[in-house]
């Protein structure tokens, strides 16, 4: 599955968008420069693909920090309100929750009745997956809230936008990154570049 | 055997009473190859005595649907059913057909006659559809020649079917009921062969033990309601049985089992319509999602809920009927289904099976892609980040220049925030930026253009392109190979132009 292309076209533009402003003729120390390149790609990512829970999850992440927010500002324009407002609807999953948790509860009840617990194969076996479904909630932004399956639609959607990503920061790398000694031999590939 | 007044269905138990005869001494010789049919045998058969000695006289060759003969028939009641199911479905019997089993047991052409709701814990060994169908022919086959006066009895018995405590016994006589009146009684036979196939699609409706016979026949007809897969196997067990049945006994039973089967469904669904409104929304959902699902799977599935329920749920014997294990199987399903998506998504992972493993696929992919980002921001942020003024400035003017034909940069091109025409900075670099599905020639134009308004450097012009034209190149196959899929929309006819952005 690849991203669509009108996804990664907002993606570029926007993230081109965040570089000029946020990153562009600015006097900023490396590390400085990487978390903006980072945030911005980040948000681009997350703006291009609107429909989905964990860009609007990690949208709001990012506009928790203070100092991201005027990066997010510009590059969000007028829909930095609108995505950064926490979404109400995500109270319902806390209903949901808890019918996981008592329905679990009831089923890990039933399960412990009928055999032992601990050292069952299948026990075990479910405990891995919880644990890694836990792993995998805080990898994928605003995954705690989700139950299993929607949890896995959205690191599915995650993973495209974020293969996506990591393509086109390749390709701007390698578009940026005119070998200098091609360009060397002239003596000023420095002033080309810089 | 008059082991009969356990049989919650009056009909069942006439007829049972009537096989009984025959039963009795086939009992003791249809037990092979079903250790857990210890219990069964015990009971009387309803089934139809020529069922029953038909697996007598049947070699035993059949392994596991042996058991059908005597267990099947003499144990109609809940508790033995739900002992089987329970089995069943603990040991986690692949086939989810109860009914069916037995059919197709007999390679003689003998028809077991499918006890419903009893199948042996070792079903798991059945064969899934095909195995199924034809035994569901054969059984209908059967069932044409002598059931014909024990067919009706059981016709009652199926609006018994709302019997809660008896729902499982129901569904399995039932089933066992409708096999052998597939060409005859003008019931939900067929259903319940269906039944027990189809078993893998999530019925969610089983919540109410009521209408699990019928949900049989109902299966057959109502393919919309249940999951593609059930419906295959309805559709597969209708066909097979219309055709089987036909040649031997001729349509005419077949047309009226099938009408009846309509007609029971009407019935049945205004019964299954209360229990299932909600798992009706969840079964459509389910009808998309599980289409492609296994076989096996399916068995499965159906085993967690009602054995009864065959109309939407396809219930699994030994399985509680509660909203919770139907809903637990439908969300399985769901998570199942959206794991193969992902398999087919991170790499290498088309081999690993188990959701252990494959979740830690996935968490190492999303980790090592979050980890690959870092550091091509960190490398991105080495490049100068000065560069990037030009992009929008080489982009918007290649866009003008060159993304004419397509729609898309077009859109492009007028967003971009600064439309440097003027190579302000060095704008030398972005071969790849510019790229953009545009033609490396026309990016080289635009960077000669640039480059010529620069002052002062007129030396590197001549080379420069050359090396951005390697740049491009790279650049371009760089992106065709990354993202192919991107680059339908920007190409131009031109191959070399397959910029994935």
């Amino acid at each position: 599955m690849h991203a669509s292309n009108s996804f990664t076209e907002i993606f570029l533009k926007h993230m081109l968008l965040g570089l000029q402003n946020g990153v562009a003729s600015k006097n900023m120390s490396f590390l400085q420069r990487k978390r903006a390149i980072k945030l911005t790609a980040d948000v681009a990512m997350a703006f291009a693909k609107d429909g989905a829970k964990w860009s609007h999850a990690l949208i709001m992440n990012l506009s928790k920090k203070t100092e991201n927010r005027t990066l997010l500002r510009s590059i969000l324009g007028r829909e930095y309100e609108r995505l950064t407002k926490p979404c109400l609807s995500w109270k319902m999953p806390r209903a949901k929750k808890i019918l996981q948790r008592s329905f679990k509860m009831h089923s890990r009840i039933k399960k412990g009745a009928r055999q032992l617990r601990g050292v069952n194969a299948a026990s075990v076996r479910a405990g891995a997956a919880v644990t890694r479904t836990k792993v995998l909630k805080r990898l994928v932004p605003g995954g705690e809230h989700l139950d299993d399956s929607s949890l896995l639609e959205e690191t599915l959607d995650y993973v495209i936008s974020l293969r996506a990503q990591v393509d086109l920061m390749h390709l701007l790398v390698k578009a940026l990154d005119v070998p200098n000694p091609n360009l060397c031999n002239k003596g000023e590939s420095g002033e080309f570049l810089f | 055997m008059e082991m009969n007044a356990n049989d919650k269905f009056g009909m069942e138990k006439r007829s049972g009473v009537h096989l009984n005869h025959h039963i009795s001494g086939v009992s003791a010789d249809c037990q092979f190859g079903t250790p857990s049919m210890g219990a069964v045998p015990a009971n009387p058969a309803i089934a139809m005595s020529q069922g029953v000695s038909m697996i007598s006289s049947s070699s035993p060759s059949v392994p596991g649907v042996d058991f059908f003969g005597p267990g099947l028939w003499s144990h109609p009641a809940n508790p033995q059913n739900l002992g089987f199911s329970n089995a069943q479905t603990n040991t986690g019997a692949s086939s989810s057909i109860p009914i069916g089993k037995p059919v197709a047991v007999s390679s003689r052409g003998m028809f077991l006659q499918a006890i419903p709701g009893v199948l042996p814990p070792n079903l798991s060994h059945f064969p899934a559809d095909s195995a199924f169908i034809e035994r569901a022919a054969r059984f209908s086959c059967f069932n044409g020649g002598n059931f014909s006066g024990m067919m009706n009895p059981f016709g009652p018995s199926e609006s018994l079917t709302p019997h809660p405590t008896a729902s499982r016994g129901v569904t399995g006589t039932q089933g066992h009921k409708s096999e052998l009146n597939m060409t005859e009684v003008p019931r939900d036979i067929t259903v319940p062969i269906d039944h027990g196939s189809s078993s893998g699609s999530p019925l969610k409706n089983q919540r109410d033990k009521g209408s699990y016979l019928v949900g049989g026949l109902s299966n057959v007809s109502r393919e919309a309601n249940f999951t593609e897969v059930d419906q295959e196997k309805s559709t597969e067990l209708a066909n097979a049985a219309g055709n089987s049945s036909s040649s031997d006994l001729g349509s005419k039973k077949r047309k009226r089992s099938n009408q009846d089967m309509e007609l029971d469904q009407v019935q049945r669904g205004t019964q299954l319509s209360m229990e299932n409104t909600k798992d009706n929304a969840e079964t459509e959902q389910n009808l998309e999602q599980n289409s492609s699902r296994p076989n096996g799977k399916q068995a499965k599935d159906s085993t967690e809920g009602s054995k009864e329920d065959y109309i939407h749920v396809r219930a699994r014997r030994g399985q509680a009927t509660n909203s919770h294990s139907l809903a637990e199987r439908v969300r399985r399903e769901k998570i199942s289904e959206r794991m193969k998506y992902l398999q087919d998504l991170v790499p290498g992972c088309s081999k690993v099976t188990g959701k252990a493993v494959m979740l830690d696929e996935i968490i190492n992919y999303v980790q090592s892609l979050q980890r690959q980002v870092e550091f091509l921001s960190m490398k991105l942020a080495t490049v100068n980040p000065r560069v990037d003024c030009n992009i929008e400035g080489l982009l918007s003017k290649d866009l003008f220049q060159f993304r004419g034909g397509s729609s898309s940069m077009i859109g492009f091109s007028p967003n971009m925030i600064h439309p440097q025409l003027h190579p302000s900075q060095q704008g030398l670099v972005q071969p790849g930026i510019s790229g953009m599905g545009s033609p490396s020639d026309a990016v080289r134009r635009a960077m000669n253009a640039q480059l010529t308004v620069m002052s002062g450097f007129k030396e590197p012009t001549p080379q420069i392109p050359n090396v951005w034209d390697d740049e491009l190149h790279n650049v371009m196959q760089l992106s065709y190979s990354t993202n192919p899929p991107l680059n339908t929309k920007e190409l131009n006819g031109k191959p070399r132009d397959g910029f994935p952005i």
